[in-house]
């Protein structure tokens, strides 16, 4: 019997497909999109918007591009101000979006910038919540050496999204911006401009603004890869279209950048292996794919079996497949699964371009190097059921381990792995990156990153540990380490090494662990208690036992510090 | 088209974009949209009717229904005169 929640989950999957003509339209219509009503859950999202020009003409068609990501969108809009004094948007803001018309300054695009900066150090320094800061220009060049500037002269505060409104300017031209409704609108843009940017809005800057990327795309073969039933029609009478095309180019282009593909088709392991072979024309090779699922089983259980193998979380997949029915019956079998009906390949390839939590987010070194490290797992699991304990399995894989203190130039990695990590994450503090900025430059405060490498592969900063000092005590707040990281009994050197030095730092004696109990972290929770019998009376740990701990491993392992010499 | 069929057609647009039903709507009642909905009022009946407003329009002064399908029916006619050319 299927339960009330995963009869509600299939529902929403369903109707969210029903949404996609519409949201994923090559041309948005503004009376189809306002006649979307969300038939799923949504979280609230309070924006507060900073701005001096209108943002009503794009306001009610972002709402609804906001509910198909989830969200019910509130907002706070301020009045017209070119000062941009931050009049609006207390602390209960989600977020703060930043809309300037820039024609209304005199300033140079370069005072500009200089200016905006100010202001936003001013807020940043007020809140921590991300800023999304979107720019109209006078021409798309101008816009995109603003944006630039911007998103370096930023940098440094941490969690401030500067959309590339100019990419929109440059497509649409002359057309942007409209003097025909400039005085209904009080808004520069055309309606179609308003729409686009909406859509951008809503799909893209504000969900990688907030919500973790989705790390895997399972994807279907017959009907979402090409046109035809390979079991049916062989390798060689399969129609490639030019939307087929344009998925596998974007799949293949995910695949680059480190979010991994799994491939989940029911069909014969060798008829597949036959069909990559002999198709020269797929953009998409067999190589791409992170890991295979093939068989007769439900597309639940396959992407379970590749969640366990990729050490990702089921619901940090979306599930790309032309049959509604699995669609539905994925969804109800796998909380939180993001789904996307691949009923015609123009607008599936439309669609991975602008999929919540798939686009808008930085180019992550961290997640291409992860995709590559992956491929290496069944390497060294190999390897480590043949050698006879875990010491010489250790020593065999020549671990090292490189711990940098304050990192200001890993600012985003380490904020990606206090909000990305789930199973060993000790506090799920969630730090936002502008939390993370003001604790990398605090006297009080020590966070230590760790980077792995290996004789099979190089994992890059798989740790961030969040310290500071309480009287005599040195308090972590939180704990991070990557799931690639994991398995390896590595926790101790990355933690006592560490904690170590950050007490040594700071000129503590004991430490003092934050532990929150979360859905998924039980390994770290489980490595917490396993010190809970050396635990002074104040709940306080001796750094001798740290000592100890780290001794025990760095026999088999080599430990050093950024700027060591080899 | 009737006069008649371009009412009801701008009465579906309102309904969607103000999402109540505006068939039992007074043509002459004021105030059933703000600042607000009039934006994508106008934009929706443009997408609708295949039409662009000009600033001669008088759009401001567009209060109630009937004045819309009078803007509507005026828009249409001279983009079909448009069409129609000298």
């Amino acid at each position: 019997m299927v339960s009330q929640e995963a009869g509600d989950a299939a529902a929403s999957a369903v109707a969210r497909a029903g949404w996609q003509g519409t949201v994923f339209a090559a041309e948005p219509s503004r009376l189809a999109v306002l006649s979307l009503k969300p038939a799923w859950p949504l979280s609230p999202l309070r924006i507060a918007i900073h701005r001096n020009s209108g943002v009503e003409i794009f306001s009610a068609p972002l709402s609804r591009f906001l509910a198909f990501a989830g969200y019910l969108a509130e907002y706070d809009i301020g009045d017209f101000d070119d000062s941009l004094s931050f009049g609006t948007g207390g602390p209960d803001a989600t977020i703060d979006l930043v809309w300037l018309d820039a024609a209304r300054y005199s300033l140079s695009p370069t005072d500009l910038v200089d200016w905006l900066v100010e202001r936003l150090t001013v807020r940043r320094h007020a809140h921590a919540h991300p800023i999304l800061v979107g720019i109209l220009a006078s021409d798309s060049e101008t816009g995109a050496d603003i944006e630039s500037a911007l998103i370096a002269a930023t940098h440094g505060l941490g969690g401030i999204v500067v959309c590339d409104v100019s990419r929109t300017a440059g497509i649409l031209g002359p057309s942007f911006y409209s003097e025909r409704t400039g005085a209904v609108t009080a808004s520069p843009l055309s309606n179609r401009a308003a729409l686009l940017l909406a859509r951008l809005l809503g799909l893209e800057w504000l969900p990688a603004a907030l919500l973790p990327r989705i790390k895997a795309i399972a994807v279907d073969l017959d009907g979402t890869l090409y046109e035809g039933v390979l079991g049916e029609d062989g390798p060689l009478g399969l129609v490639v279209a030019h939307g087929h095309t344009a998925v596998q180019a974007s799949l293949h282009a995910y695949a680059q950048s480190g979010v991994l593909l799994v491939l989940t088709s029911k069909n014969a392991a060798a008829d597949v292996e036959d069909l990559f072979a002999r198709r020269t024309d797929f953009t998409l090779q067999l190589s791409d794919f992170a890991d295979l699922q093939i068989g007769w089983v439900e597309k639940a259980a396959s992407i379970e079996r590749a969640a366990e193998r990729l050490r990702i979380a089921p619901d940090a997949f979306l599930l790309v497949d032309d049959n509604l029915g699995e669609i539905a019956a994925t969804s109800a079998a796998i909380s939180g699964l993001r789904t996307l009906f691949a009923a015609d390949p123009l607008e599936t390839s439309r669609a991975l371009s602008l999929y919540p939590g798939l686009v808008g987010y930085p180019a992550s070194e961290a997640d291409a190097v992860r995709a590559k490290d992956l491929a290496t797992v069944a390497l060294r699991d190999r390897g480590a059921a043949s050698t006879r304990n875990d010491a010489d399995y250790l020593r065999s894989l020549g671990v090292r381990l490189t711990l940098a203190e304050d990192p200001f130039d890993q600012l985003g990695r380490l904020h990606e792995l206090s909000i990305k990590t789930n199973q060993f994450n000790t506090a799920l503090a969630r730090f936002s990156e502008a939390e993370v900025a003001q604790r990398l430059v605090a006297p009080d405060c020590r966070v230590v990153s760790v980077a792995l490498a290996d004789r099979l592969s190089d994992s890059g900063v798989i740790a961030a540990i969040q310290t500071r000092r309480d009287g005599p005590v040195l308090l972590v707040d939180e704990i991070a380490i990557s799931c690639r990281a994991l398995g390896r009994g590595l926790e101790d050197a990355i933690i006592a090494a560490a904690l170590l030095h950050a007490a040594q730092e700071l000129g503590v004696s004991r430490v003092r662990l934050v532990v929150i109990d979360g859905p998924r972290n039980e390994p770290a929770r489980t490595w917490v208690e396993g010190l809970s019998e050396n635990l002074l009376a104040d709940g306080s740990l001796p750094l001798e036992i740290l000592e100890s701990r780290l001794r025990r491993v760095s026999e088999v392992i080599s430990i050093g510090w950024t700027g060591d010499m080899a | 088209v009737t006069s008649a069929e371009t009412e009801a057609k701008v009465r579906d647009v309102l309904g969607t974009v103000l999402d109540r039903s505006m068939e039992q709507a007074g043509a002459d009642t004021v105030g059933l949209w703000d600042s607000l909905d009039w934006i994508n009022i106008l934009f929706a009946l443009e997408e609708a009717f295949g039409i662009e407003f000009g600033e001669n329009d008088g759009l401001d002064s567009l209060a109630d229904i009937k004045g819309l399908v009078n803007a509507v029916e005026r828009r249409l006619s001279a983009q079909a005169g448009d069409r129609a050319g000298p």
